[in-house]
C-alpha cells in the first residue's frame, strides 16, 4: 500500500507540538523509504517558514484521492515545497502564508515568477490570494500565461473589485466546462467587466480587439 | 625593553602599592562586636518589612519568569527555534477543520463561509474534502436534509482558489455537479475548482 507508508511519514514529520494537533494522518504502513523522504521535506519546508499544508493536502489527495504510487506522490511533494519557496522570493517582501500557497498553485499551472511578482506590484499591499487564484484558474482553463497575466494585472490596475475578479474565473471556467474555448470565453467574459471599469490597460481591449476580429470594436 | 618587570625601581613600587595597610586590631573588635549584637529596633521595623516584602516579590516574579518560560517552550509554542505561526482554526463540528497555514496580516484570516451541497439520496455518509482541510474527511462532514436527498455544509476558506470535491461514505470521491473540474497539475486526477474573494 503505497499511501500508507507516506502518511506515516507525515505522522513523524508532525510530531512537533502545535502541527501534528492541526492534522492528523492515518496510521499506515509500507514504502519506508518513500516515508523517509517525505518526512524529509515536510520537515525542510517547516524549518524554512514555509507553510506546509499544501504539501500535507498534496499527500493525502495523492493517497485518499489521486491513489497514486508512492515515488509520484513523494514527487508531486518535491514539486509543491519547490514552488512555495519560488513563491515566496517572488511575492516578496511580505507575502501571507495563504499567498504563497496560492502563488504556488498557480505556478503549477504555468505562471512564472515574474507574472507573480508583477500581481505583488499591482496588489497596492493587498492580499494577492483572490488575483492569483483567478490566474491559477485562468491557466488551468487554457488560457496562455501571458494573456492570463496581462489580463488579471490590468483588471488590478483598473481598479477591478475582488468579487468581479473572481466572477471572471469562475465564469470563464464553466464557459470552458460547458465546451467554449479558453480564449474565447475569457474575452466573452471580459466585455462585461471591462464595461463597468475605468478606462485604461492595453491587454484587456487588445484582447477584446483580438477576437472580435476586423469587424469588432475598434481598439482606442 | 623597559617593561615593568624589567626595572627594579617600578618593580618595588608596584609591591608597595599592593600591600595591604595595616589594621588597628582595637577597631576591628569593635566592628566585629557591633555587627554580632546587633538587632532590629522598633525603629527600624517599617525598613526592615519593606526588605522582606521585597525579597518576597523577587521570589515572586522570579518563579512566574521561570513558570512562562517553561510554559513557552513545553506548550509548542516555540518551534525549531522559531515563533511557531499562529493558527486560524475554525469549528466545525465534531471536529475542528485545519484550515491552511497561518496568516501573517489581518488580510489573511478572512474566511468566506461557502455551503456545499450535494444530492445523494443512497449515501450514508459525506464529507467536503480539499486543499482546504488537506483532504481529511473527518473535517468537514455534511449534514443530511430532512428529506434525505440534500448532504450540505458551510465551510469557512480562505480567499483564493480552492480544490475539492466529495467523499461518499468514506470511500469514493464524487464531484461537485454544479461547478467546473480541474485536473491536479501533479497527480492528474480531475477535482472540483472554486474561486474564493474577500467580500
Amino acid at each position: 500500500m503505497t499511501g500508507a507508508a507516506l502518511c506515516a511519514a507525515l505522522c513523524a514529520a508532525l510530531s512537533r507540538p502545535g502541527i501534528a494537533q492541526r492534522d492528523t494522518m492515518p496510521p499506515l504502513v509500507g514504502d519506508r523509504e518513500a516515508s523517509a523522504e517525505l518526512a524529509k521535506i515536510v520537515s525542510a519546508t517547516r524549518d524554512a517558514g514555509l507553510p506546509i499544508d499544501p504539501i500535507l493536502a498534496k499527500v493525502r489527495y495523492g493517497v485518499s484521492v489521486a491513489h497514486a504510487p508512492a515515488p509520484r506522490i513523494v514527487a508531486a511533494a518535491r514539486m509543491v515545497a519547490s514552488r512555495l519557496e519560488t513563491a515566496r522570493e517572488a511575492l516578496a517582501p511580505r507575502p501571507t502564508s495563504n499567498d504563497i500557497a496560492v502563488g504556488a498553485d498557480a505556478l503549477a499551472y504555468g505562471a512564472t515568477r515574474e507574472a507573480l511578482h508583477a500581481v505583488r506590484a499591482a496588489s497596492r499591499d493587498q492580499s494577492v490570494a483572490t488575483p492569483l487564484g483567478v490566474l491559477a484558474q485562468l491557466l488551468a482553463s487554457g488560457v496562455p500565461a501571458k494573456r492570463a497575466f496581462e489580463i488579471v494585472t490590468d483588471l488590478m490596475k483598473r481598479g477591478a473589485s475582488g468579487p468581479q475578479l473572481v466572477a471572471l474565473g469562475n465564469d470563464v471556467n464553466a464557459d470552458v466546462a460547458s465546451g467554449a474555448q479558453a480564449l474565447a470565453a475569457l474575452d466573452t467574459r471580459l466585455r462585461g467587466l471591462t464595461a463597468v471599469l475605468a478606462p485604461g490597460g492595453g491587454a484587456v481591449g487588445a484582447g477584446v480587439t483580438a477576437v472580435s476580429g476586423p469587424t469588432g470594436p475598434k481598439k482606442p | 625593553m623597559t617593561g615593568p618587570e624589567f626595572d627594579p625601581l617600578v618593580h618595588r613600587a608596584m609591591e608597595e602599592l599592593r600591600r595591604l595597610p595595616s589594621f588597628d586590631p582595637a577597631a576591628v573588635q569593635r566592628v566585629v562586636r557591633a555587627a554580632a549584637t546587633a538587632r532590629v529596633t522598633p525603629a527600624d521595623e517599617p525598613v526592615a518589612r519593606a526588605l522582606r516584602a521585597r525579597r518576597r516579590w523577587t521570589v515572586t516574579i522570579g518563579l512566574a519568569a521561570a513558570a512562562a518560560i517553561v510554559g513557552f517552550v513545553v506548550g509548542g509554542a516555540f518551534i525549531g527555534g522559531r515563533p511557531a505561526p499562529t493558527t486560524t482554526s475554525v469549528a466545525l463540528a465534531p471536529q475542528p477543520a485545519p484550515m491552511r497555514e497561518a496568516a501573517t496580516s489581518a488580510a489573511d484570516v478572512t474566511l468566506v463561509p461557502q455551503q456545499f451541497v450535494l444530492e445523494n439520496r443512497a449515501a450514508r455518509r459525506v464529507s467536503v474534502v480539499g486543499d482546504f482541510n488537506t483532504w481529511n474527511p473527518a473535517s468537514a462532514p455534511m449534514t443530511r436534509s430532512s428529506d434525505g436527498s440534500l448532504w450540505s455544509a458551510i465551510v469557512p476558506l480562505t480567499p483564493g482558489r480552492h480544490v475539492y470535491g466529495f467523499m461518499v461514505d468514506d470511500s469514493v470521491f464524487v464531484l461537485d455537479p454544479r461547478v467546473s473540474k480541474v485536473r491536479d497539475p501533479d497527480l492528474g486526477k480531475e477535482s472540483s475548482v472554486l474561486i474564493v474573494g474577500r467580500p
